[in-house]
């Protein structure tokens, strides 16, 4: 295994061209996730997790792509790569799993075929791949694999479906394992069984995991470190319990006491964020929040510097929460 | 004091073709809501609470049962009296995308449910009665004019609740009406809900897969599983002191944002898969999944029973309770 990151972005930058005009779906992201680490991308619909992620994986639309900066796994340079080169590093050094396995999953192709496709792709012979079918597919916890190999997708619940896509991704054993909301399509029991199958899978496996999701409590549960993005950008980052109990931008807090509170006995008004997130046509330049933010000073049409509040808690805000020392 | 709305002994079967087996989406629901009241139903994919929520609102017929609304019989009205019956209950639904048609500008959107009811005669008394509506739900009278398409998914969510609002009904339906919205638009929309059920005096049904949501809103809770209701309280009964199994596994279930480094990640609530309605299990729908399962439990389906000032369909319930 190299050392070093198994992710390192630097100031990536996406972009979608429209009638000509070139703006920013995610701007300058710059950040390491170390072997085995498990990080948690948080924010809501349009702030650029999901690109950052389809960046990474090299699967952007067609009028979408990197136009600066650079992802580099496993010591490979990604932006720019020829897809020749990228096949080499998908499944094998990267995976990802999807939101809706329906979708994902070819229907009209059995279970075990689909999952040795990929290994034969990548160079393993016939009885060799159908052993790693089944062993994946035990891995996952699923109960019979012989069976579950001939079957078709529509066969299985969602929840099996979803083990599926994991096993997939588990098949080549990659350095990095991206789940895009895998569980949002989920019963709430059968998401906890996921989150506590991909927890028990990372103890053994040690993978390092990128949880992409809207459910700050979720994923709270599952990763060490969590980075909050907004309007295309990071806004912070930290530990895990560091970011919930003393987040420093103001977006976190707003999104943080926006939540109904699950133990309270008293139900008040929630706490509103004004205004709706940005879109496209709003200007890309300063702090992306600032238009919705009661706090925003006139600095903050101006983007504000990556500050280091406690060791690896970083955030961009000019008025940040005060921490109580 | 008659009851806003009352069900039954409800059952609805779908049936599709002669061959595949019929799926059972309620299997006896019975509970009545007070005038004022929000009732609270959450429940896991295929529990039955849109199919209770369509029937409430006479957009569905039930196989076995009785509803009534407001102390009438609605069970089998149609035509002209279904027609009236709208008035007093209305439905919202989960996707604004969905429900608006895309070609229609909002005004016009909102405008098509008074002339449908023939509510305000004239063209001009229309006009100022969609502007009310649109004040009442917290939009600029002035994006009467818009297209949905123009709209973010919270104004389009309130372009629902106007339309639902027009006719004066006295109970509204909610069917996961917050569930496809960011957290910090769904606060917004459910301050508004609280907000006008005050102003307006109206009954609600709030129907959602999450109970976080759920107990922010509802003075009591209905939880359904495979067609029924297993356990039915106030909100705090329910969501903090629960005694039926299956309640206390979707309450574990449900993540906890974790705010201390000691505690560790909780644990797995609860094994097996959720049954599949055109089979349910024999006895108490969720025994298979259920760590305290007995003989009884698969064979005798329980009752809906008092226990602890509340409603619960266990057959345990009375030994959980002295525990």
């Amino acid at each position: 295994m190299t050392a070093g990151p198994v992710l390192r972005l630097e100031g990536l930058t996406t972009s979608i061209s429209v009638g000509g005009e070139v703006r920013h779906l995610v701007q300058d992201v710059t950040l390491d996730i170390e072997p085995g680490e498990k990080v948690g991308f948080v924010g809501e619909s349009g702030s650029g997790k999901s690109i950052t992620m389809l960046s990474i994986m090299g699967l952007l639309p067609p009028n979408v792509a990197v136009t600066s900066g650079s992802a580099v796994v496993a010591g490979v340079e990604l932006a720019g790569l020829a897809e020749r080169d990228y096949q080499r590093i998908r499944g094998s050094r990267l995976a990802m799993v999807y939101q809706d396995p329906m979708s994902a999953l070819n229907p009209v192709m059995r279970i075990g075929a689909q999952i040795a496709e990929g290994l034969r792709a990548h160079g393993a012979e016939g009885p060799q791949a159908d052993e790693t079918v089944r062993r994946v597919l035990g891995d996952v916890g699923i109960p019979d694999p012989q069976r579950i190999a001939k079957s078709y997708p529509h066969q299985l619940s969602g929840g099996m479906r979803q083990r599926v896509m994991i096993a997939m991704a588990l098949a080549m054993e990659p350095e990095l394992i991206i789940f895009d909301e895998p569980t949002t399509a989920l019963d709430v029991t059968i998401q906890a069984q996921i989150l506590t199958l991909v927890r028990e899978l990372h103890a053994a496996k040690n993978t390092a995991i990128v949880w992409v999701t809207h459910d700050l409590a979720l994923v709270s549960n599952l990763v060490d470190r969590i980075v909050v993005m907004y309007g295309g950008r990071i806004v912070e980052q930290g530990p895990v319990v560091d970011v919930l109990t003393s987040p420093r931008h103001r977006y976190t807090a707003a999104l943080l006491s926006a939540f109904p509170e699950r133990h309270s006995q008293v139900r008040d008004r929630l706490a509103q964020i004004p205004g709706g997130p940005p879109s496209l046509d709003d200007v890309q330049t300063g702090c992306p929040f600032r238009t919705r933010c009661v706090h925003a000073i006139e600095s903050c049409d101006a983007m504000p510097a990556v500050e280091a509040g406690e060791p690896s808690h970083s955030y961009s805000c000019w008025v940040p929460i005060k921490v109580a020392s | 004091m008659t009851a806003a709305v009352s069900v039954r002994e409800l059952s609805r079967t779908f049936r599709r073709g002669r061959r595949s087996a019929a799926v059972q989406a309620l299997r006896g629901v019975s509970l009545s809501i007070e005038p004022g009241e929000t009732l609270g139903v959450v429940g896991e994919s295929g529990c039955g609470k849109s199919t209770l929520a369509r029937l409430i609102a006479r957009l569905d017929e039930p196989t076995t049962g009785t509803i009534e609304i407001l102390g009438d019989d609605v069970t089998h009205m149609h035509g002209q009296e279904l027609r009236q019956l709208r008035r007093s209950v209305q439905m919202v639904f989960q996707d604004p995308y969905a429900s608006l048609n895309p070609r229609r500008r909002v005004g016009t959107a909102v405008e098509e449910v008074l002339k449908v009811h023939k509510l305000a005669d004239s063209p001009a008394g229309r006009a100022e009665r969609v502007d009310e509506l649109l004040g009442l739900v917290g939009l600029d009278p002035g994006l009467a004019s818009r297209y949905p398409t123009e709209l973010s998914g919270g104004q389009r969510q309130r372009v629902g609740i106007a339309r639902a609002l027009a006719i004066e009904p006295s109970i509204v339906i909610f069917d996961e009406s917050v569930s496809s919205l960011d957290v910090s638009v769904q606060a917004e929309i459910i301050n508004l809900m609280v907000a006008l059920r005050e102003q307006l005096d109206l009954t609600y049904v709030f129907i959602s897969h999450d109970l976080g949501v759920v107990r922010h809103i509802a003075d009591r809770i209905a939880v359904m599983y495979v067609g029924t209701i297993q356990e039915l309280g106030t909100w705090t009964q329910v969501s903090d002191d629960p005694v039926h199994p299956y309640t206390r596994a979707l309450l574990d279930a449900v993540p906890h944002m974790r705010l201390d480094d000691q505690a560790g990640p909780q644990e797995t609530p609860v094994l097996g898969e959720i049954p599949n309605p055109a089979d349910p299990p024999t006895g108490c729908a969720f025994h298979p999944r259920c760590p305290h399962a007995t003989a009884l439990c698969s064979e005798e389906r329980p009752a809906l029973r008092a226990v602890a000032d509340r409603l619960v369909a266990c057959h345990l319930a009375a030994e959980f309770v002295e525990q």
